[in-house]
């Protein structure tokens, strides 16, 4: 009994170490309870139907009950007789699937025909075996592998087996399945769904200062301070008065048409400090002194879908929009003191700013339904340029912020009606 | 920049089978297949004229001249080979061929698993010769590209050169494999006058060019 056993070990290390050539190897499907049928055009077969049977249910335990047998009716037919020489010729290495087609149409058909049938090819060549399996709706050998002849029937058998069929194996279809499958799309090809509507939440940064752009742009800008309530070097940006640095959050909504034009409509919220000078004593009186940035806009979205793989749709896209900007003023002095002078005659800002801005992001919808954004643009507000100047513009006061610029960026998440 | 790249692009022209390791040999025994049909002439008036040749004998006597010829330049490279008339092909399945990715060779071939003789004659190699057009200035792009086929040939009063494109296979026929598949683009520079013998020399260039190919193991 430990004979056999150690004999058994013995010949499945010789099976695992024996060599082999895979040519090519494609996709195939292992059917549970498979038919296999074994197709050669040698005077001897390589190896009995029971044989290579057993060794199946041996080393595939997925596999179930296979049945196998030769193949007679591809044996005896000219169709196949013609195309089977012919393989047995044009088997080799360095081969493509292609180099190995069927050409005949009769042959075609035949294989077409085979439904959920596995037939596999063997031939003997100079002490090696080479075996292509055939499948449905294939005109060319799903793979084809150069394997080691044994005369030993079980030992071909299990080298068959482990070089073909070692996944697991699927369940066998009945008629009304196989018909139903051959009707679905493939999941390459489903349609992508023309509009996309969605709804997120962001959450990012925004500066002043562009990224790989020289400092000394923003130098003047961001190193001024306010003196007594309300004196900067500049008061064109709001960066001359308050910080530019910011964690940015936003909501939006949108929407695209044809999977190519869209429009998204948003609300961004940001906290900026005041950039008070430290060193003057006019501010002892201050507790704080910021300024809440609120903004909303609609931009106009620009995007292409890629299907990158089942479950992931890709959305590049660039947007242009405008945007209404208002600052929100929070101001505290310290208890039971009595606001100054200066206090009283602070820096105030516009009511509301107008502004444009640009970007490109893209949107990775999973599932659908669930997306991820990365987003990344530039921003302006400024002056309202749609009131006539009045006659007396030159003696009018200058506007506080009239061009303040930033950039930004923000990772959103986002759910989405898809809809067909 | 996408016009760019389509107006740069340089093609593949061959396609070689991976069991096509050495070129053939001069001794070679080759069958030569499809030259019956082969030849097509475009432009005829304007090869009448040059040539004073009436026009309804034009197709015949250019198509006698440049296949006789090329026939003869072949044996010439390879004395063992033999013509096979067009017969032999007559059950051939017509097929494409890839030979790029928006090229494509479509020609008889024969079928798998039959060996093609005649009058006892089994050669190991078929030559077999799909088109050979003559022309003026032509392209093969707008031939052989399934891209570019549908774009409007202008024809130019000024010729600067006669154009011949061949497409041919070099075929295995004891193992019925396409080993090379060549689309051959021979220009010859014209100025004013066409001669009978500048025909030749067509032919005897495009021998040249096939001869260069077989002899190519691996074509880039």
């Amino acid at each position: 009994m430990k004979n056999i056993l150690i004999l058994f070990l013995l010949l499945f290390f010789v099976v695992d170490l024996s060599a082999k050539e895979t040519v090519f190897k494609n996709d195939y499907t292992i059917w549970k309870d498979a038919d296999i049928l074994i197709w050669t055009k040698d005077s001897n077969l390589a190896v009995s139907p029971k044989e290579l049977c057993l060794s199946l249910k041996r080393i595939n335990a997925s596999i179930g009950e296979p049945k196998c047998r030769t193949f007679g009716e591809w044996e005896r037919d000219s169709v196949t007789a013609l195309y089977g020489e012919w393989l047995k010729n044009n088997l080799g290495s360095n081969l493509e699937a292609d180099h190995l087609r069927a050409r005949s149409p009769e042959m075609i058909k035949k294989i077409n025909n085979l439904e959920d049938k596995t037939v596999i090819y063997l031939t003997q060549k100079d002490n090696q075996l080479y075996v292509a399996l055939f499948e449905e709706l294939s005109a060319s050998p799903k793979t084809v592998e150069i394997l080691p002849y044994s005369k030993n029937q079980i030992e071909q058998g299990d080298i068959i087996a482990n070089a073909l069929f070692k996944n697991k194996a699927e369940r066998r279809l009945t008629k009304e399945e196989r018909k139903k499958k051959a009707e679905e799309p493939d999941p390459y090809y489903k349609e992508t769904a023309k509009h996309h509507s969605w709804v997120g939440v962001a959450y990012g940064k925004t500066q002043a200062s562009l990224p790989l752009t020289p400092k000394s742009w923003y130098k003047n800008k961001l190193d001024s301070r306010i003196k007594s309530y309300r004196n900067t070097k500049d008061s064109l940006s709001l960066w001359n008065f308050i910080e530019d640095e910011s964690p940015l959050a936003s909501i939006y909504f949108g929407r695209t048409w044809y999977g190519f034009i869209g429009a998204e409509f948003f609300y961004r919220y940001s906290s900026h400090k005041a950039k008070i000078d430290h060193t003057d004593p006019i501010y002892e009186e201050l507790d704080y002194w910021k300024f809440n940035r609120h903004e909303i806009g609609l931009s106009l979205v620009f995007s292409k879908n890629y299907r990158s793989f089942s479950f992931l749709e890709t959305s590049p896209y660039a947007f242009i929009g405008f945007q209404y900007s208002f600052f929100n003023e929070e101001i505290g002095l310290k208890k039971g003191v009595e606001p100054s002078r200066f206090y009283e005659t602070r820096v105030k800002f516009e009511n509301v700013y107008k502004g444009a801005l640009f970007g490109a992001g893209t949107h990775l919808i999973f599932f659908k339904h669930y997306g991820i954004n990365l987003k990344a643009g530039i921003g302006s507000r400024g002056r309202m340029l749609d009131s006539d100047p009045s006659s007396e513009a030159a003696s009018e006061p200058t506007i506080i912020g009239g061009s303040t610029i930033d950039c930004f960026i923000n990772l959103g998440i986002e759910y989405y009606w898809s809809l067909k | 920049m996408f016009f760019f790249v389509a107006c740069t692009s340089s093609h593949q022209w061959s396609a070689v089978h991976p069991s096509y390791k050495k070129g053939i040999s001069s001794n070679d025994a080759i069958g030569i297949v499809g030259t019956q049909n082969a030849f097509i002439l475009s432009r005829a008036k304007w090869f009448s004229n040059r040539l004073e040749i009436p026009m309804d004998s034009i197709h015949q006597k250019t198509d006698h001249l440049i296949i006789s010829n090329f026939i003869n330049e072949f044996k010439i490279n390879y004395p063992q080979a033999s013509v096979f008339p067009d017969s032999v092909e007559k059950d051939w399945p017509t097929e494409s061929q890839k030979l790029d990715k928006s090229i494509f060779l479509k020609g008889r071939l024969p079928a798998q698993g039959i060996v093609i003789s005649h009058e006892n004659k089994t050669p190991p190699y078929l030559f077999i010769l799909h088109e050979f057009l003559i022309g003026t200035d032509l392209d093969r792009n707008l031939y052989y590209d399934y891209t570019q086929g549908d774009q409007e040939l202008e024809i130019k009063t000024t010729v600067h050169h006669i154009t011949a494109i061949l497409s041919y296979t070099l075929w295995d026929n004891l193992n019925q494999r396409p080993l090379l598949s060549s689309v051959v683009e021979i220009q010859e520079p014209f100025s004013t006058r066409l001669t009978q013998e500048q025909l030749k020399q067509i032919s005897q260039k495009a021998v040249k060019q096939i001869h260069k190919e077989f002899s190519r193991r691996i074509i880039p």
